[in-house]
């Protein structure tokens, strides 16, 4: 999986009605390359195939989102399950002024937000059980699962050390690829707001990743 | 402005491509600041590197159960804003707007701050189960009282005929009467919002900011919404609730009162058991109908 990646870019050609194909409800495969403004417009109308290509489609980049913001699978997993039931939900009131990308993006921060409020009123879940099966010696050679882990590990434990605030600006910048406008919009801050809270997210993962550090500012020297 | 976080973030605007000329320029020619755009590069690479995907068996749970949401049609929300689950996240720390559902129900937590804060609460007295609110508390600002105004409840007589625990350890709680409401999660809701508000008023600060709902989205929800305040000020809370009902097991009782939940009359608790808060609801024959977290 390659993190956050940009789902549902427009494919060219290929209209809904054109994917329906022999009678009754169009068959999930037929709509795979559907766009996400014809696949939304259509689960508007009430089309269900088309929702349930949607909410595929969507789903590993908003569980990868997820997944980083919380810290740990339990909650990523639920997040993300309450992030795709908002979409379906809201899905009548969204209008299309952002992409569905963007917007799903911000839906899906929202039900973080929220399951990291409802986590602090109940245990932390630890580690997957893969985690914590896994021995820790036999070293050397190409990189192992455990070595995998344990750098994702201290990734989490470094992300988890940064307020929300910082962590969502830097998670959809670093994780999911957005520019600062569209951080911007998913997080309902100014553009000059994301560059700041990305910036000083970064310097604390830095210093608790192992970096110095930046230095003091002072002039330039000029060629 | 001068200083580290200055420099990081015309560093990190360079590693992102959102740089002016003149920052770029200054990057390029700055080996330290090369530096440190190597250490935020190693920083954004982390974050940015793979995330495990998730099962197959949790990604087809999410879909299915989102699938069996109810789509609500665009004519039934196009006049709902507060149903907009991407509502702005505009400030973490508070929390983000609620649904109009839970600022409906939220609505009758204002009611019980009219009845309840500012030495309004009902009478410990079984026998008197006619107390009547009729005035907002006196630390009631005028935005809120406007509010409440508004939603038509400032001026409302309140009949509160149920009668407030009477337990040793329940000397020192305050006993609310809240609305009606359909379900145990908008309750504890409205409970939540109510002991925000108390511990507000408690602590001498404004009653408009409860710890755990907005107030502004409190007041904001009965102004915009008569009906749901109407509601509440109307809830045909006719039947007294047990009246004689031990208090709950877990711990001191912090707060307490009644309501009308699901068409039917229950007292609720908040109870502390090893630091957590409980809200317990109890219905007419002092059955425990619901316990959760708060």
């Amino acid at each position: 999986m390659d993190g956050c990646c940009r789902g549902g870019r427009p494919a060219p050609g290929r209209l809904h009605g054109e994917a329906r194909t022999g009678p009754g409800a169009p068959a999930r495969d037929s709509l795979t390359a559907v766009d996400d403004q014809a696949l939304v417009a259509a689960a508007q109308d009430g089309d269900r195939a088309a929702l349930d290509v949607l909410l595929r489609r969507h789903h590993d980049r908003l569980y990868a989102l997820c997944r980083r913001l919380t810290g740990n699978d339990a909650d990523a997993a639920d997040a993300n399950q309450e992030a795709l039931m908002a979409i379906v939900r809201g899905l009548a009131r969204f209008d299309g002024r952002s992409s569905f990308s963007t917007w799903s993006y911000r839906v899906a921060t929202n039900a973080c937000l929220d399951e990291l409020r409802r986590r602090r009123r109940r245990p932390d879940p630890g580690l997957p059980e893969e985690e914590r099966a896994l021995p820790a010696d036999d070293r050397g050679g190409p990189p192992r699962l455990d070595d995998e882990i344990a750098v994702r590990m201290a990734v989490d434990e470094a992300l988890c050390t940064l307020p929300m605030t910082f962590r969502a600006a830097v998670v959809l910048r670093d994780l999911c690829g957005l520019d600062y406008a569209e951080i911007a919009e998913v997080l309902g801050v100014p553009t000059g707001t994301v560059r700041s809270r990305i910036a000083r997210g970064r310097a604390a993962l830095a210093q608790v990743l192992g970096n110095p550090p930046a230095p003091t500012d002072r002039p330039s020297p000029r060629p | 402005m001068t200083g580290p976080d200055h420099i990081d973030e015309i560093v990190s605007a360079y590693l992102d491509g959102e740089a002016t000329p003149d920052e770029m320029a200054r990057v390029e020619a700055d080996p330290a600041l090369q530096a440190r755009l190597e250490s935020l590069r190693v920083a954004a690479a982390a974050v940015g590197s793979a995330v495990p995907a998730p099962s197959a068996t949790t990604r087809e749970t999410a879909v299915a159960a989102a699938l069996a949401a109810t789509m609500p049609a665009a004519d039934q929300v196009a006049d709902d804003p507060d149903a907009d689950p991407a509502a702005p996240l505009a400030d973490f720390s508070a929390g983000r707007r609620r649904t109009r559902r839970a600022t409906t129900w939220a609505a009758a937590a204002v009611v019980a701050l009219l009845a309840a804060v500012g030495g309004l609460a009902l009478s410990n007295r079984p026998e008197d189960s006619t107390s009547t609110v009729a005035a907002p508390p006196p630390g009631t600002t005028a935005e809120s009282r406007a509010a409440a105004a508004g939603a038509g409840v400032a001026d409302r007589s309140f009949t509160a005929p149920f009668a407030a625990p009477d337990s040793a350890a329940n000397a020192d709680a305050v006993t609310a009467l809240l609305g009606e409401y359909p379900d145990q999660a908008a309750l504890a809701d409205a409970v939540r919002a109510y002991i925000g508000l108390q511990s507000g008023a408690q602590d001498g600060a404004a009653p408009e900011a409860p710890a755990v709902a907005p107030a502004d989205d409190i007041l904001a929800g009965a102004a915009e919404n008569d009906a749901a305040a109407a509601t509440a000020a109307d809830s045909p809370l006719a039947t007294t609730v047990g009246g004689g009902c031990p208090p709950s097991a877990g711990g001191p009782t912090l707060s307490s009162g009644q309501a009308v939940l699901d068409g039917a009359p229950v007292t609720w608790e908040v109870v502390e058991a090893e630091g957590v808060q409980e809200l317990v609801v109890t219905d007419a024959s002092c059955t425990e109908v619901d316990r959760r977290e708060l």
